[in-house]
């Protein structure tokens, strides 16, 4: 079944759920997947950039393989009247999950679905579930909500990623400019391996690394450790087009990378996006190079996400590195623990520092109403 | 069962509300009202019934609004 034919048949089979249930929260079943497509194709329309959710065999495979592990609020009739999930998304790390996407449907907004969903995954699913070694999430900053939830359970802060998604994702919610979203990530799972951490992002690095026991061998990214001259850049670049975000993953760091990230931020600009990220391998002797290439660039500090890259990569963590292409708004950016607060003022300060020294366009903090 | 206020401030520090916030409940006035908020209320009602072995449904726990009315419903429980 195709992505179309199954919207197709959600259509059709649309209803509304009968409120005021009996709920049960679960692991997922075959039989949930068309509710879960329901519920999608509710909440965000034909939207969802992933086709998983409404084609119910796909859901039904990736439950199967591990890709997807998708957890279920179930009414007494069988409907599902809510989810969550922990899912391989954008890092090279196979054994990296997101967690995330909780839905709740219009008829049960009104319980506490959402809360017993997200305490089902700290029960059930966090460092229990094979073959995961961390799970991380982007908790938005416009609420306290996400970033609450997820520091329960020891998911720490470790970046903060600038403006990633435009305030037409939160539409309703009063939202004014782009909302920037905490990293933070759990670890359950450690892969021990060298940090080149780079000079020029060096007290950055250093100010989040502790917040894990990480086995760590932490030696100095020389901005002088240049790479081969033949050794070539490699790196994956994903486009994120309702978001106007571009992400690039640097797996190797060639002697042509200024030229290559200067191209994807070009590129990025004629896109009409408003970010870049590059999150770059700290494993490679080269990471100071990189990233003095991209600090040139006027290119801003984002995080230290561990285990970012894994066994995929020269070692397991990741520099993130971050730019806006124009000048944009910056809804509020609220944080709920003093290791949130400081991760954001280090990337706030490098981003004006940025502007300051190269020109690069920055985020402006929108003006708060009075009382939010 | 007799539940007392202490205990039951002490158990909203447990879920993370800040100490000083939690003392300062007033015990007659709604939660919702001194400083919880849409996290902190159900993560309370979850904490609720795993210490006192009682169950809550959402429909009930929607209800209580203040510390008085979650020590009674505690109490009833256990009558």
């Amino acid at each position: 079944m195709t992505r179309a034919e199954a919207i197709a048949a959600l259509r059709a089979s649309a209803h509304d759920l009968v409120p005021g249930q009996k709920i049960q929260f679960d692991a997922f079943r075959p039989a949930d997947a068309p509710g879960v497509g329901r519920l999608f194709l509710q909440i965000y329309g034909e939207d969802y950039p992933v086709d998983e959710p409404y084609v119910p065999e796909l859901l039904i495979e990736a439950n199967r393989t591990g890709r997807i592990h998708t957890i279920v609020a179930r009414a007494a009739d069988g409907s599902v009247v809510g989810q969550g999930a922990m899912y391989q998304s954008s890092p090279p790390n196979r054994r990296l999950y997101e967690y995330g996407q909780i839905l709740v449907d219009k008829a049960y907004r009104n319980t506490f679905a959402a809360f017993r969903l997200h305490k089902y995954a700290e029960q059930n699913m966090f460092g229990k579930i094979p073959g995961v070694d961390g799970v991380f999430g982007e908790a938005v900053c416009h609420h306290l909500v996400t970033q609450k939830m997820s520091r329960s359970c020891d998911f720490l802060e470790c970046g903060l990623e600038l403006g990633l998604m435009p305030a037409a994702a939160y539409a309703g919610e009063g939202v004014t400019g782009r909302v920037s979203c905490l990293l933070q990530v759990r670890v359950d799972h450690d892969q021990p391996g060298d940090l080149f951490v780079p000079e020029c992002w060096d007290g950055q690095v250093r100010a989040i690394l502790p917040a894990w026991p990480l086995q760590r061998k932490v030696k100095q990214g020389a901005s002088g450790h240049v790479p081969a001259e033949d050794a070539d850049t490699d790196m994956a670049v994903q486009q994120f087009g309702f978001a106007g975000v571009t992400r690039c993953h640097v797996a190797e760091v060639g002697a042509n990378f200024a030229e290559r990230a200067a191209q994807e931020i070009s590129e990025s600009e004629g896109l009409g996006h408003d970010l870049i990220q590059f999150y770059l391998p700290l494993g490679s002797p080269s990471c100071g190079f990189a990233a003095e290439a991209l600090r040139q660039a006027g290119c801003c500090f984002g995080g230290f996400v561990p285990l970012w890259f894994g066994s995929a990569g020269q070692g397991p963590d990741a520099l993130l590195v971050q730019r806006f292409l124009r000048p944009v708004v910056l809804a509020a950016i609220k944080t709920q623990s003093e290791a949130g607060a400081r991760v954001v003022r280090l990337v706030l300060e490098d981003m004006e520092r940025a502007g300051r020294e190269f020109g690069a366009p920055v985020g402006a903090l929108a003006e708060q109403p009075e009382g939010a | 069962m007799a539940v007392t206020g202490v205990q039951l401030k002490a158990m909203l520090e447990e879920i993370g509300v800040k100490p000083e916030v939690a003392r300062a409940v007033d015990p007659a006035a709604p939660l919702l009202k001194q400083g919880l908020d849409s996290v902190d209320f159900p993560a309370f009602c979850a904490l609720l019934e795993e210490r006192f072995k009682v169950s809550l449904e959402d429909e009930t726990a929607l209800k209580l609004r203040t510390l008085d009315d979650f020590a009674a419903f505690v109490g009833n429980a256990g009558a």
